[in-house]
């Protein structure tokens, strides 16, 4: 196995690895937050659940990202394709915009949703407001998604 | 299509008419009341107070409440709670004796509070005395007695020989008594003689000795234990059959709910007939209402006095007046989306309707996946048709049954089928048929779907520009609104001219024509956009530095790529999920097919779930920021009537 496959590997593993540590970090800032509204209220379970997955998108974009880096250079159920050094490299920066941005969106859409846990608490009927300023986060990581799916999509491995 | 206008009135008639006008504002749920100042009576608390009881004992019932088993608990969902005759209702309010019954309730969980602190009690006294459990006597026995003085207790364990060797060199008649130890203290029973024990005290002290505090001394502790044990065990029957009896009360159940809506409406009216100023003799009530209803409500009173009278007030410029909104039947489950937002000002456009279409629209863009659109909607729909959900609890589930069908269509459109890669994992005829409907398959040509997706934008924002001038025009301002909107739909529009011209979709020889509108419409923005200040120079700069608005609908636009990026997310999940499943059939022998099915069925599931949740938010989040913003500013407060709403019974007449 070649570097450059070692290197679009890397790209892989960092879009999986941060924007999951993204989404980690986030929900469980969030999670904390909503136990608190769980142990006065349990029948709020549902809605603090919602609001808690919410940053938990960034690790799937993230995990997009790999597999499709992965089909990319063959080792989704086949034979890896070799390629060279530069689109090795190419392949690991490609992945930097979904893995970067998740990092951040994911831990700070997390104290977003963690705030709105006081909105669920107190006004448990404009719980919308709450999952909607949580989601204007979340629109760095889709745009970093995007990013990374067209310059995946883009780069030419043959 | 703008708000419902609402009305402000002042209803005055005679106190002795007061309560029957406010059961039927009750009953007709159609007048949001106001608070005169002048006369706030501080009452009720009657009732509140006995509310608060009721609410008490209905939490205490559901703790002890017997499981009832699913099919039975779909019937009472199905019958929205309890339902009774006028009738029944009555009987129930005047004979139930719900007090009487609080009061029983409450001293059944005083006596299970009790016994619970008595366990709680005796199990720390087993706990203190388990490491006494070697000691044979009473220690109570301990003390002084005519020649002796005995005690117990404890000293640090690494300084016991220590203090050993100390206590033979001084005091040799002593007797020390190893009893026990735990990972800090060694535990002695000291007997000393009498003449010895100041001398003795003081080497104590030297130790930091501590006298141990031994509950029950005058019990062998061991005895003490095993009697302890008995107590415990007798309180927690105590407690099972406290327990039974209090499941005796759940039979109580219904008709408490039954007093619990009653008393909360009682508490209602009471409210608003605290909020009317009073005459001697009349009273009057000012209250928000739809126009529409005033004749209705004047017909119903009518039917027992006709002394009142109802005046439209004057409304002025800054009160804000509640909206209500009020749409046709297909637009009507859409509202909930707009009160995600928050209402419109009175002024402004309902935009419910406008938001319908691209809502749905964009719902189905982020899902793209024609099988998923078909379970939402099923889904959906049989949840209203199995729990009989009520009109105006299932708007999000009817928002759910149109953004399915959408999805379904855009799906199909888009090739998305369960993530299933038509022209390899189908057999030929299905995956034939199946593409021959497909127009575009996202994965291999983003770019173009990524421009449908700007397009959508663009469409979006010129509709929103184009309803806030038509609301200009139709409130008499048409200047400001071709000038202030209009303006910006020709530039927006003569961009577009020129880009198409650029990357070649319209013939390049219209590029310089192309050119020159865009210029004619930046002097138009210049010119116009300053119009409102009252300096030359002043205009001028105010026109050029709102052409930075450029920037601004530049971004919305762009906005519009998440279509892209949650739509090739579904369908990429829903390919690894399959993909997955495919796996596991080549990996594991025999029972491959079986575990495959499973990780199908949860991976979909999963991959639906989420995905609806992300395409409802940011299908949302496109009208609230991209789309509103154009036309309106929102802030309105909601109408919010005064009604009958029950929270658990359902009265119906016969």
């Amino acid at each position: 196995m070649g570097i450059g496959l070692a290197l679009a590997v890397v790209g892989a593993a960092l879009a999986v690895g941060m924007a999951g540590t993204g989404s980690a970090i986030g929900m469980g800032l969030a999670g904390q937050a909503g136990s608190g509204v769980v142990s006065e209220d349990p029948e709020k379970f549902g809605k603090v659940l919602l609001l808690d997955a919410l940053p938990g998108t960034q690790g799937i974009y993230g995990f997009l990202g790999a597999v499709l880096v992965l089909q990319k250079i063959g080792l989704l159920g086949g034979d890896a394709v070799e390629i060279s050094t530069g689109v090795g490299l190419a392949l690991l920066f490609a992945c930097l915009p979904i893995a970067i941005a998740g990092l951040s969106s994911g831990i700070y859409q997390g104290k977003v949703s963690a705030a709105g846990m006081g909105v669920l608490a107190k006004k448990p009927e404009e719980m919308g407001k709450a999952i909607i300023l949580s989601a204007m986060v979340e629109t760095y990581a889709v745009i970093g998604l995007l990013a990374t799916i067209l310059l995946v999509n883009g780069i030419n491995v043959e | 299509m703008a708000v419902n206008p609402v009305s402000k009135i002042n209803l005055i008639s005679l106190n002795r008419h007061k309560d029957q006008i406010i059961d039927l504002l009750h009953k007709a749920g159609v007048v949001q009341i106001l608070e005169s100042e002048e006369s706030r009576e501080a009452s009720s608390s009657d009732v509140e107070y006995n509310l608060a009881q009721v609410n008490f004992a209905l939490k205490f019932l559901k703790k002890y409440e017997a499981k009832l088993p699913l099919k039975k608990k779909i019937q009472q969902i199905q019958e929205g709670g309890i339902t009774i005759t006028e009738k029944q209702y009555q009987e129930i309010i005047d004979e139930f004796d719900y007090k009487g019954i609080i009061e029983e309730i409450s001293d059944l969980e005083a006596e299970v509070n009790q016994q619970t602190n008595n366990i709680t009690k005796y199990q720390s006294d087993i706990e203190a005395l388990t490491m006494w459990k070697g000691l044979d006597f009473n220690p109570a026995e301990l003390g002084e007695t005519e020649y002796t003085n005995s005690i117990i207790g404890g000293l640090d364990k690494d300084k016991f020989e220590e203090f050993l060797g100390k206590i033979k060199k001084i005091e040799k008649s002593s007797e020390i008594i190893k009893i026990t130890e735990d990972d800090k203290k060694q535990y002695l029973v000291i007997v000393t003689e009498k003449q010895a024990w100041p001398k003795m005290k003081s080497i104590l002290s030297d130790y930091s000795w501590e006298d141990a505090n031994i509950p029950h001394p005058d019990q062998k502790p061991a005895d003490a234990i095993s009697e302890l044990e008995k107590n415990v065990i007798k309180a927690e029957k105590e407690i099972e059959s406290t327990k039974k009896k209090i499941q005796k009360y759940a039979k109580h159940d219904k008709n408490m709910k039954v007093i619990f809506d009653y008393l909360s409406w009682q508490l209602e009216k009471n409210e608003a007939g605290n909020s009317t100023s009073r005459t001697e003799d009349t009273f009057a009530l000012m209250a928000w209402m739809e126009k529409d209803h005033i004749e209705l409500i004047k017909k119903e009173i009518e039917k027992f006095t006709k002394q009142y009278t109802i005046d439209e007030l004057p409304i002025k410029e800054d009160e804000n007046v509640p909206v209500p909104l009020k749409n046709k039947k297909l637009f009507y489950p859409f509202e909930m989306v707009t009160g995600i937002y928050g209402m419109p000002l009175s002024k402004e456009p309902d935009p419910t309707p406008y938001l319908t279409g691209f809502f749905l629209i964009f719902f189905g863009m982020c899902l793209t996946d024609a099988g998923y659109g078909a379970i939402l909607a099923l889904t959906s729909f049989l949840a209203i048709k199995i729990f009989k959900i009520p009109p105006e609890k299932s708007k999000l589930f009817k928002v759910l049954i149109w953004g399915g069908l959408f999805t379904f269509v855009i799906g199909a459109l888009f090739g998305g089928w369960f993530g299933i890669i038509l022209d390899q994992q189908l057999p030929a005829w299905l995956g034939n048929f199946l593409m021959s409907i497909r127009i575009i398959d996202p994965i291999a040509n983003p770019i173009t779907v990524l421009i449908i997706t700007l397009i959508m934008g663009i469409i979006q924002i010129l509709f929103g520009i184009g309803i806030a001038m038509f609301h200009e025009i139709k409130a008499g301002r048409a200047k400001d609104g071709i000038l202030d909107h209009g303006s910006w739909m020709f530039f927006i529009i003569a961009v577009m001219f020129w880009i198409t011209t650029m990357v070649g979709v319209l013939p390049e020889s219209l590029g310089k024509i192309a050119l020159y509108i865009v210029y004619a419409g930046i002097a138009i923005l210049i010119l116009t956009q300053g119009r409102k200040e009252k300096n030359i120079i002043m205009k001028l700069l105010k026109g050029i530095g709102s052409l930075y608005g450029l920037v601004g609908y530049f971004s919305d636009v762009l906005s519009y790529s998440r279509l892209l990026a949650l739509g090739l997310a579904t369908g990429i999940i829903a390919m690894v999920v399959n993909l997955i499943a495919l796996l596991v059939v080549d990996m594991v022998p025999y029972v491959g097919w079986f575990i495959a099915i499973f990780i199908f069925i949860g991976g979909h599931l999963f991959n639906m779930v989420i995905n609806v949740l992300g395409a409802f938010i940011h299908s949302s989040r496109l009208q609230f920021v991209e789309f509103f913003g154009k036309f309106m500013e929102g802030g309105g407060s909601r109408f919010k009537p005064l009604r009958k709403e029950a929270k658990f019974i359902n009265i119906v007449s016969k």
